[in-house]
């Protein structure tokens, strides 16, 4: 064992510089090295390009490529360097030695430490023998290579799913290899194994066009196509090249944006400490996509992936959701990351269901969601250099099992996540499961949003709402689609847990002014100037200015004073620019007054009948909801209460709240008490 | 008595780890350099390094009892001796010269593997106490299927 | 290992990595919950994050058994170039049969348990995580 000549000096600032010098170095070798791969479509030339480059730019002086057969078991030396015998055709099986474990689990593997492993294993096996267990032993295997080697990193050659080979680079010296050979060779490895497939390709197609050429000999007249069929087989796989090429130049921006753009500043002054998150984590799987692509080109696969990972990308951005990962054709997701959101369970589950939605108009396979909700350690992880924004904690296994045990169309959730969005989504149970280090866990699928006459935290099964309004729900969607149909109602819902509230506030404003209506002169007459349909239209759009204000101040749990009226300013604004753009500025007047009731709590001045409409309902939605930051959510007597008593209702007649709180109550319940005000409406 | 095998192997060329513990259980362990057996006894002596020796005499003088690791690293056959404190005093020049000698037999058969000098002499085992324990239970911890196994030996009186 | 450093202030510095690499073998000690102390050689620690370590579980023993009752370890791993000793102390977390540190520690031990004819024999049982509560230089080497 000798000393590693590598290890940089004492001082850590040299270190620190000799390290970054020794990265842009290598990162511009490999440039070279790649570009030089890709000039050739002969299989040998392409190996012993490979090699020759590997030895003399990047120093790796042993190495060796093998080829694995079809079935992935035996692995053959097809290339290799600096060995006294060059060993092509002497096969290994999958399994053994560094390479072939390499090559069988498919997974890059680095061992600095061979000679004192090997010593170590070979004395139990000793020990073993000595005490007659020897039989069980398989015989220790000759395998190619150094004889004394101390270093090795295997990296297998994986196209389309399919393992094709490895690359393997020995050294005599212990701890040889780092983090950084590692992430260089695979890069390599990476071009490499798509240059062998295309040179294989390119071969089969030559041998094709030369069979042709044999059967066609006699007719010369075809022998011009022939050529241009070749040739244009060649511009193809040129141009296969070429994808390739800008592929690997897209996935190297890919691991540039490595960490969500919110922690990008920290990491830039390097201040980002890992913290501990209540989050969910949600994994996307396709089913046989592996069935499904067999037979496309490799850049037909990956374009494929790629339109997909972008848009889940897109989906899951869009319900504040972070995508930290893709492997293979899965994709796993954060909410509540980099810093904790009070909605990241319902937004995971909003998310989880548009991406079930919206999949089957973009592509051609079903899909497995599976979410869990839970406390994980965030921060950068991985290699230095290569390291990106990751979580660690059993919530991320338990989002895994969901997935798994997920029927294809749907999303599971776990009981935590299941605890959370049950107020608002209808779910359906798996049964109880096994989940690793759990137990036995009570699972759900995700069917849909509640909707409004099922969601019992809004409406009470014998209200006069349910009995006698049942319809509106189906009004207020059909409204929606036909008028506002470039408004996302779930994502803007999703923001602050709202869900379903703009719907609700349509179909209670509506019910309310239909109920006023049926009522004497005195309270009929001054609802009579209300357009049925404006009114909805404003109760869908009250707030939809929440998208253009931070998701963590909508979702702070102690706004108070200043703050407060400031939020409600800048909503107020953006919903009215909202109005404005999609043509229902002339809504203005009756959303201003809405706000200013609530501002003021109806104390002051005079306010017209549908923003008092709409106010009892927004009030009565809000104090219901289960939004985090209120604490527990109101019952709904207890929410009518507070709506019948409210000091501004208790001073001011006000019928519109009084039919309000007829119209909601649970049939056999009397909310509040003392006699029924005077029917007198302004 | 402790058996000769284990005599053959202490007074080998070989790497031997002192370990003590505290009030609150917490374990510690540092290098030794020079044994010395007196196998009709049951006693080992061995040299603790004052260099990181404080917290493992402080633990032997505290509940008296000790662990004491000897390893051959080459092939590594390793047995541990578990027993009690009996007695410390500073080493003289007579366990200098045992310290030597366990240094040089050591680095021998390091440095026939490929170790340079300073594996061995780099250690800071001088100046150190000689620690003499009374070995109650000697288990074989060669890496393998006997690992573990308690190795019956005649106690004497 | 190369599976996963967090860049938070962690207790291990970047210069004891080779030290954990496994190519000298490094020395734990234990006690058990009785107070008896246990100094046992083990082939490697592996190094997880800048606050953990991992070492294999492959056959039950005594360092296994005691952690499981009192969590405090000493650790003793030496750099294969410059021989410098560290001191760990360390407090037993847990035990992982999956995951991504298991995986990267199982398929190093088969890799050298296959060419050895000890594949299935010489196998993982389990990663033990430790976390680690101080590191520091040992003061047993004259000068590093």
């Amino acid at each position: 064992m000798t000393a590693n000549p590598e290890r940089p000096p004492g001082d850590p600032l040299e270190a620190l510089d000799a390290h970054i010098a020794r990265k842009s170095d290598e990162i511009r070798i490999v440039q070279q090295i790649t570009a030089r791969i890709g000039t050739t479509l002969d299989l040998d030339e392409l190996l012993a390009i490979s090699l020759e480059a590997l030895n003399s730019s990047l120093g790796f002086e042993h190495a060796m490529i093998l080829f694995a057969d079809e079935a992935g078991e035996t692995l053959t030396v097809a290339a290799s360097h600096g060995y006294p015998d060059a060993g092509s055709g002497v096969t290994v099986p999958a399994g053994q030695g560094v390479l072939g474990v390499a090559a069988r689990r498919r997974r890059i593997t680095r061992i600095g430490n061979m000679g004192a492993q090997r010593a170590y294993i070979a004395n139990v096996r000793r020990q073993m023998v000595e005490a007659g267990k020897g039989d069980a032993l398989a015989a220790i295997p000759r395998l190619p290579g150094l004889a004394d080697a101390e270093s090795e990193i295997a990296i297998p050659f994986v196209v389309k799913d399919r393992l094709i080979g490895v690359l393997a680079v020995e050294s005599p010296k212990p701890g040889a290899f780092d983090e950084l050979d590692e992430m260089v060779l695979s890069i390599v490895a990476n071009e490499l194994a798509h240059a062998i497939d295309n040179a294989r390709l390119h071969a089969a197609a030559v041998d094709r066009s030369r069979a042709l050429d044999a059967a066609n000999a006699a007719l010369k007249s075809m022998n011009e196509s022939l050529e241009r069929t070749v040739a244009e087989r060649t511009a193809e796989l040129t141009e296969a090249l070429a994808t390739a090429r800008r592929e690997s130049a897209l996935r190297e921006e890919l691991l540039r944006r490595m960490a969500p753009p919110a922690v990008v500043p920290l990491l830039l002054e390097d201040r980002l400490v890992a913290r501990r998150l209540e989050v969910s984590v949600l994994f996307v799987d396709l089913m046989d996509f592996t069935a499904f692509s067999s037979g496309m080109e490799p850049n037909e696969v990956f374009a494929l992936l790629n339109r997909f990972f972008s848009w889940a990308g897109e989906v899951i951005e869009r319900y504040r959701g972070y995508v930290n990962k893709t492997s293979g054709d899965g994709i796993m997701a954060l909410f509540g990351v980099p810093f904790e959101t009070a909605t990241h369970a319902t937004d995971a589950a909003l998310a989880g269901l548009a991406l079930q939605d919206e999949l089957s108009a973009q592509f051609p396979f079903a899909m497995r969601v599976g979410i869990n909700s839970g406390a994980v350690t965030a921060g950068m992880l991985g290699p230095r250099n290569r390291s990106t924004y990751d979580v660690l904690g059993d919530a991320a296994n338990v989002a895994s099992r969901m997935e798994e045990l997920c029927p294809p169309g749907w999303v599971a959730v776990s009981p935590e996540t299941s605890a959370a969005i049950g107020p608002y989504f209808a779910l359906s149970p798996l049964g109880e499961q096994a989940i690793k280090g759990k137990g036995m866990m009570e699972c759900f699928a995700v069917a849909r949003l509640k909707p409004l006459l099922e969601d019992a935290r809004r409406v009470d099964p014998t209200s006069r709402f349910a009995t006698a309004h049942g319809g509106i729900a189906a009004e207020i969607e059909t409204a929606k689609r036909a008028r506002l149909s470039m408004i996302d109602f779930a994502s803007l819902q999703a923001r602050d847990a709202a869900l379903g509230h703009n719907e609700a506030v349509a179909a209670f404003a509506l019910a309310l002014l239909r109920d006023l209506r049926a009522q004497g002169e005195s309270v009929a007459g001054p609802v009579a100037a209300i357009d049925e349909s404006d009114l909805v239209i404003a109760a869908l759009l009250h707030d939809s200015g929440k998208h253009a204000v931070a998701a963590e101040t909508l979702n702070r749990p102690s706004l108070a004073g200043a703050e407060l009226a400031a939020l409600r300013t800048e909503l107020r604004e953006a919903t009215l620019a909202v109005l404005d753009r999609v043509g229902f500025a002339s809504l203005a007047p009756v959303i201003r007054e809405l706000y200013r009731f609530e501002e003021v709590r109806g104390a002051e001045g005079e306010y017209g009948a549908a923003a008092e409409i709409l106010a009892a309902a927004d009030i009565y939605d809000a104090l219901t909801a289960p939004k985090r930051y209120k604490g527990q959510p109101w019952r709904i007597a207890g929410a009518l209460a507070e709506i019948r008593w409210m000091p501004y209702c208790a001073r001011q007649q006000r019928p519109a709240f009084e039919t309000f709180v007829e119209l909601m109550r649970p049939k056999d319940t009397a909310i509040g008490g003392g006699a029924r005000p005077r029917v007198v409406l302004r | 008595m402790i058996p000769d095998e284990l005599v053959r192997h202490l007074n080998g060329p070989v790497l031997a780890f002192a370990g003590s513990r505290d009030r609150r259980l917490h374990p510690f362990a540092t290098i030794t350099a020079g044994l010395r057996v007196d196998a009709p006894r049951d006693t080992i002596e061995f040299l603790v390094p004052h260099a990181e020796g404080d917290q493992i005499l402080a633990g032997y003088r505290d509940n008296g009892r000790i662990a004491l690791t000897v390893v051959e690293p080459i092939s590594h056959a390793t047995y541990q001796f578990k027993g009690r404190f009996v007695a410390d005093r500073p080493a003289s020049e007579d366990d200098r010269a045992l310290h030597d000698i366990f240094k040089a037999k050591a680095s021998a058969r390091l440095e026939s593997v490929g170790y340079r000098r300073d594996m061995v002499y780099g250690y800071a085992s001088w100046p150190a106490t000689a620690v003499t324990m009374r070995v109650e239970d000697i288990f074989v911890q060669t890496p393998g299927p006997g690992a573990g196994k308690r190795i019956t030996f005649e106690a004497s009186p | 290992m190369s599976g996963a450093r967090l860049i938070s202030t962690g207790l291990l510095p970047e210069e004891i990595t080779p030290a954990m690499e496994g190519v000298i073998p490094s020395t734990i000690a234990t006690c058990s919950l009785a107070g008896e102390p246990n100094v046992t050689e083990i082939s490697q620690v592996y190094y997880v994050d800048a606050n953990h370590v991992a070492l294999s579980h492959q056959f039950f023993n005594k360092t296994h058994h005691n952690v499981r009752e009192n969590p405090f370890a000493s650790v003793l791993v030496r750099d294969p170039g410059t021989y410098q000793e560290w001191i760990l102390e360390v407090q037993y977390d847990h035990s992982e049969e999956s995951g991504p540190v298991f995986d990267e520690m199982d398929a190093k031990i088969e890799a050298i348990a296959s060419m050895t004819g000890m594949s299935g024999i010489f196998k993982l049982r389990a990663a033990d995580i430790y976390r680690v509560l101080s590191v520091r230089k040992s003061r047993s080497r004259e000068t590093a």
